[in-house]
């Protein structure tokens, strides 16, 4: 796995108690964590909390970032992903979720409210291969993790045997490892 | 279609946060964060911070841990942020002001017309600034075509932002009075920024090359 050194150095200085890295941590990656955060909650508001909490997390636990098992922006984004998720499934109820997942399924990304739209130049691949999986692919892997939606939830929203489901998630999550696999060996 | 959970299957409900089941126990965690780093290459719309939410979450952090390497830099940052945020006050305030005097010679349609009367700033709007116009109540926004989008706000603070490489571009502001026509102007880091005396009579914006329309947005509440 390739290892980005400025996220090495921020590591570093993360340990030390360096204010100044947690800082540029914040402004490199805040904009990327609100808009997932703020995608799965629908709510500034809440989504802010959670940027607060991850960035007080890395700070607070530095240790717990460790540069050899993938990227910093990758790391910070689960744990926004978990804690959006989490919140969700404490202010919603399970039968809402499912239903709101399910008017979701098929409308593609949501716009943001500033649309300051900057995509992430690297992953280009990932990004092509979700834009050809078929629907019957996307959709499910959307739902669950954009929608905090099991599995078991999925199956119920899209009407779907749960085997079924599981089957086309990791047949579509595979391609797209492929893709970033193949993209990181690239020349 | 096998029943069974294999490793595959764990890290991927890991990976997506779908394991409420008791299937995931065990999984491979290299695997899982391999999948969490496709996820995190998932296209979703980067959002700015509001201003003040990096002061907020350090002194949440700093609450919790202090720093213990010197912070000069960040010192430094803050009193940056600090006086860059009077300056945009002053420059908001002086341009209102100019708006009032260079408002008199700027096209606004015919005389005695509802057409605002408005002009271009030379300030660098930054992308904060941008977020948070967007985000005030109030502003109004349209798409301008592939060219860009533009935002207006309640008091008549206006900026066209997410502007490639171009030429000059004129910005016409359209309303029942006629198009009030200002610039044309280079946009100054993708934006350029202006000031309109009566924003709510304003029903559209246009982009105009050498005197052609090249794109219009009518406006609409954020």
């Amino acid at each position: 796995m390739p290892e980005d050194p400025p996220d090495r150095q921020w590591h570093r200085r993360l340990l030390g108690g360096d204010e100044a890295a947690l800082r540029e941590a914040f402004q490199h990656f805040s904009p990327a964590v609100l808009g997932l955060a703020y995608r799965i909650l629908g709510s500034l508001t809440m989504a802010e909390d959670v940027v607060q909490d991850v960035f007080v997390r890395l700070w607070e636990q530095p240790e717990r970032f460790d540069p050899q098992r993938g990227p910093l922006r990758s790391y910070l984004l689960a744990m926004t992903h978990s804690r959006a998720v989490e919140r969700l499934r404490a202010e919603a109820s399970q039968l809402r979720r499912i239903d709101a997942a399910g008017r979701q399924h098929g409308r593609g990304p949501q716009p943001d409210p500033t649309d300051a739209l900057v995509m992430q130049e690297t992953g280009a691949a990932v990004r092509r291969v979700l834009a050809d999986l078929p629907e019957e692919q996307r959709a499910p892997i959307e739902m669950a993790y954009f929608g905090g939606l099991s599995y078991r939830e999925v199956a119920v929203a899209l009407a779907e045997p749960e085997g079924t489901v599981r089957y086309r998630i990791r047949a579509g999550m595979q391609k797209m490892r492929a893709a970033l696999q193949a993209e990181e060996v690239a020349p | 279609m096998s029943d069974a959970w294999d490793p595959e299957d764990q890290a991927i409900a890991r990976a997506l946060g779908a394991d409420q089941n008791a299937e995931t126990e065990g999984a491979d965690e290299q695997l899982v964060d391999s999948y969490r780093e496709v996820l995190s290459h998932i296209p979703v719309a980067e959002v700015a911070p509001s201003t003040g939410l990096e002061d907020r979450v350090v002194a949440a952090a700093l609450a919790r841990r202090p720093a213990s390497v010197p912070t000069l830099g960040a010192a430094r940052d803050r009193r940056r942020r600090r006086a860059r945020r009077i300056q945009m006050a002053v420059l908001a305030a002086t341009i209102v002001a100019a708006a009032i005097v260079i408002g008199a010679i700027v096209h606004a349609g015919t005389a005695g017309s509802p057409a605002p009367k408005a002009h271009m700033s030379l300030a660098t709007v930054h992308r904060d600034d941008i977020a948070a116009l967007v985000r005030a109540p109030g502003t109004r926004t349209a798409v301008l075509g592939t060219l860009g989008r533009v935002a207006l706000g309640r008091i008549g603070d206006g900026v066209v932002y997410q502007l490639g490489r171009t030429q000059p571009l004129s910005i016409g502001l359209v309303s029942d009075g006629g198009t009030t026509v200002i610039g044309p102007a280079s946009p100054n880091g993708g934006t350029i920024a202006f000031v309109v005396d009566h924003p709510e009579r304003v029903k559209a914006v246009e982009l105009l090359r050498n005197g052609a329309s090249v794109a219009r947005g009518e406006l609409t509440p954020g």
